[in-house]
């Protein structure tokens, strides 16, 4: 039971609390001003109609959330899906997962390497992740298309050591797209769960080794459930910009292999629909949402049982 | 006594598990280091060498584009470093080492939230209103972009902050 508080206590309380509220006041203006506040303001925009050179008309419509499901036929006005729109969110998904499990094959052996390396050298090869990573994403994503372009250095040494005659299509495909997106984010995958591995126990390791564990077993049965914090927040880091990706599906995946950014990007450009752009931003953020809950649930599943 | 040549057995390896993360150490500098080396070539071609030359060095200098370009960039990246790193120190004062207080949560949720959102929602989001308000008070600075990236940098800014990262928060 905490003792109940005298008044003079109890009013150093309140102004402590009082002065933290203002130290935190002009972060939270600028964040309301550029960041939250735009996001309602965005909602309101996407049940406007669109102007005829962009913008918007000040006049309610659901015409820009109706066109984010479904397309009308402008000759007979037969309703359909829009199916451009549906394949583009399902592609943005399914690459966005792709990614997520391409970086984890690559990222937890790394992290846990460099977990298992002596303190001195720890931090040695942890700067060695952040450098790409502070490294401009358009500089990197340059990078791999200039390494995987038919006159690139991967096709050139193909072809000069004879294994093909011509060079492999790679830049412009899916593949693309996913390698670069893989290349980008993966120290945001490997950082967590480096995090959640430098805690590792190595005596529980060795315990299971001691009941005759397989190597596979121990893996599976007594390092997974340990980093899996770690595992679930390096997949959200990398889902979530892998979603709202539009730089590298531009560049890597030319004007054809679209992502859900380069749909919104459209809108309001040559598509000239700032509605339907609006509506389709609030979609990405809803998935991105659920994807957050996922996340959420996960942490506090693991902390209550580890309780 | 038998000797053996197989390694020594240790709790802390896993086959497979360091050669995949050098290769993917490998992997992640290769195409930078391509693009480093090649930016030194004396052709235009990122596959053939043809010699050392500072050519494109020379060329970037005296294009006034790269230098417009390159002065924006340093001015907006200053002011907006220098804001972002003075509001979330406040901010790291009147969130850590504290006692909990009603709305610490609420609080780290909207400086949280920029981490969140996907880069290009809030990029549209912020183009439909800086397009309103320049619209109505006819102003075409930089505050704009330095307004914008300062709320970015916020976040970043905090969670880096040694009197949150020492954990003692």
């Amino acid at each position: 039971m905490p003792e109940p508080l005298s008044g003079y206590e109890l009013a150093a309380r309140q102004q402590e609390t009082k002065t933290n509220l203002l130290l935190s006041t002009p972060a939270l203006i600028i964040l309301f001003l550029a960041a939250s506040g735009p996001l309602v303001v965005m909602l309101l925009y996407s049940f406007l109609t669109p102007g005829d050179y962009g913008g918007v008309e000040y006049e309610a419509s659901t015409e820009g959330w109706f066109k984010v499901f479904f397309h009308k036929d402008i000759f007979d006005g037969t309703v359909s899906f829009a199916d451009a729109h549906l394949s583009i969110f399902w592609r943005s998904i399914k690459l966005s997962l792709l990614t997520t499990i391409a970086s984890i094959i690559l990222g937890f052996p790394t992290a846990y390497f460099i977990a298992t390396r002596p303190l001195s050298s720890r931090n040695f090869w942890l700067f060695l992740i952040t450098i790409p990573f502070w490294t401009n994403l358009l500089i990197r994503t340059f990078a791999i298309m200039e390494v995987i372009r038919n006159q690139g250095a991967v096709n050139t040494l193909l072809m000069s050591s004879g294994l093909i005659e011509h060079p492999i299509q790679m830049l412009y495909t899916d593949f693309a797209i996913m390698l670069g997106m893989t290349y980008v984010y993966l120290p945001l995958m490997i950082l967590p769960l480096y995090a959640s591995m430098e805690k590792l126990d190595f005596r529980l390791i060795e315990a299971g080794y001691d009941l005759y564990a397989t190597r596979f077993r121990v893996l599976r049965k007594v390092i997974l459930p340990l980093v899996k914090p770690g595992l679930v927040a390096g997949s959200i880091l990398v889902f979530i910009p892998s979603l709202g990706a539009f730089v590298t599906p531009r560049i890597l995946g030319g004007g054809k292999n679209m992502m859900l950014g380069n749909l919104i990007e459209l809108q309001f450009g040559q598509g000239r629909n700032w509605p339907l752009g609006a509506a389709l931003s609030i979609a990405l953020l809803l998935i991105v949402m659920a994807a957050l809950l996922i996340y959420i649930r996960n942490i506090q599943s693991t902390s209550s049982s580890h309780d | 006594m038998t000797s053996r040549t197989s390694k020594p057995f240790s709790v802390r390896k896993l086959p497979g598990f360091s050669s995949t993360a050098l290769l993917c150490f490998a992997l992640l500098y290769a195409p930078i280091v391509i693009l480093v080396i090649y930016s030194f070539n004396a052709g235009s071609s990122l596959a053939l060498w043809e010699g050392f030359s500072w050519r494109w060095y020379h060329a970037a200098w005296q294009n006034d584009q790269v230098q417009s370009a390159t002065i924006v960039s340093v001015l907006v990246a200053a002011q907006a470093s220098t804001y972002a790193t003075i509001l979330a120190t406040m901010a790291a004062l009147g969130t850590t080492r504290t006692r909990p207080y009603k709305g610490q949560t609420a609080i780290y949720t909207m400086i949280n939230q920029p981490l969140m959102v996907p880069e290009i929602v809030t990029a549209v989001a912020l183009l439909i209103c800086f397009a309103v308000i320049k619209q109505a008070i006819d102003y075409r600075g930089l505050i704009f972009l330095v307004l914008a990236h300062t709320a970015f940098c916020i976040p970043y800014c905090l969670f880096a902050h040694p009197r949150k990262a020492r954990g003692h928060g």
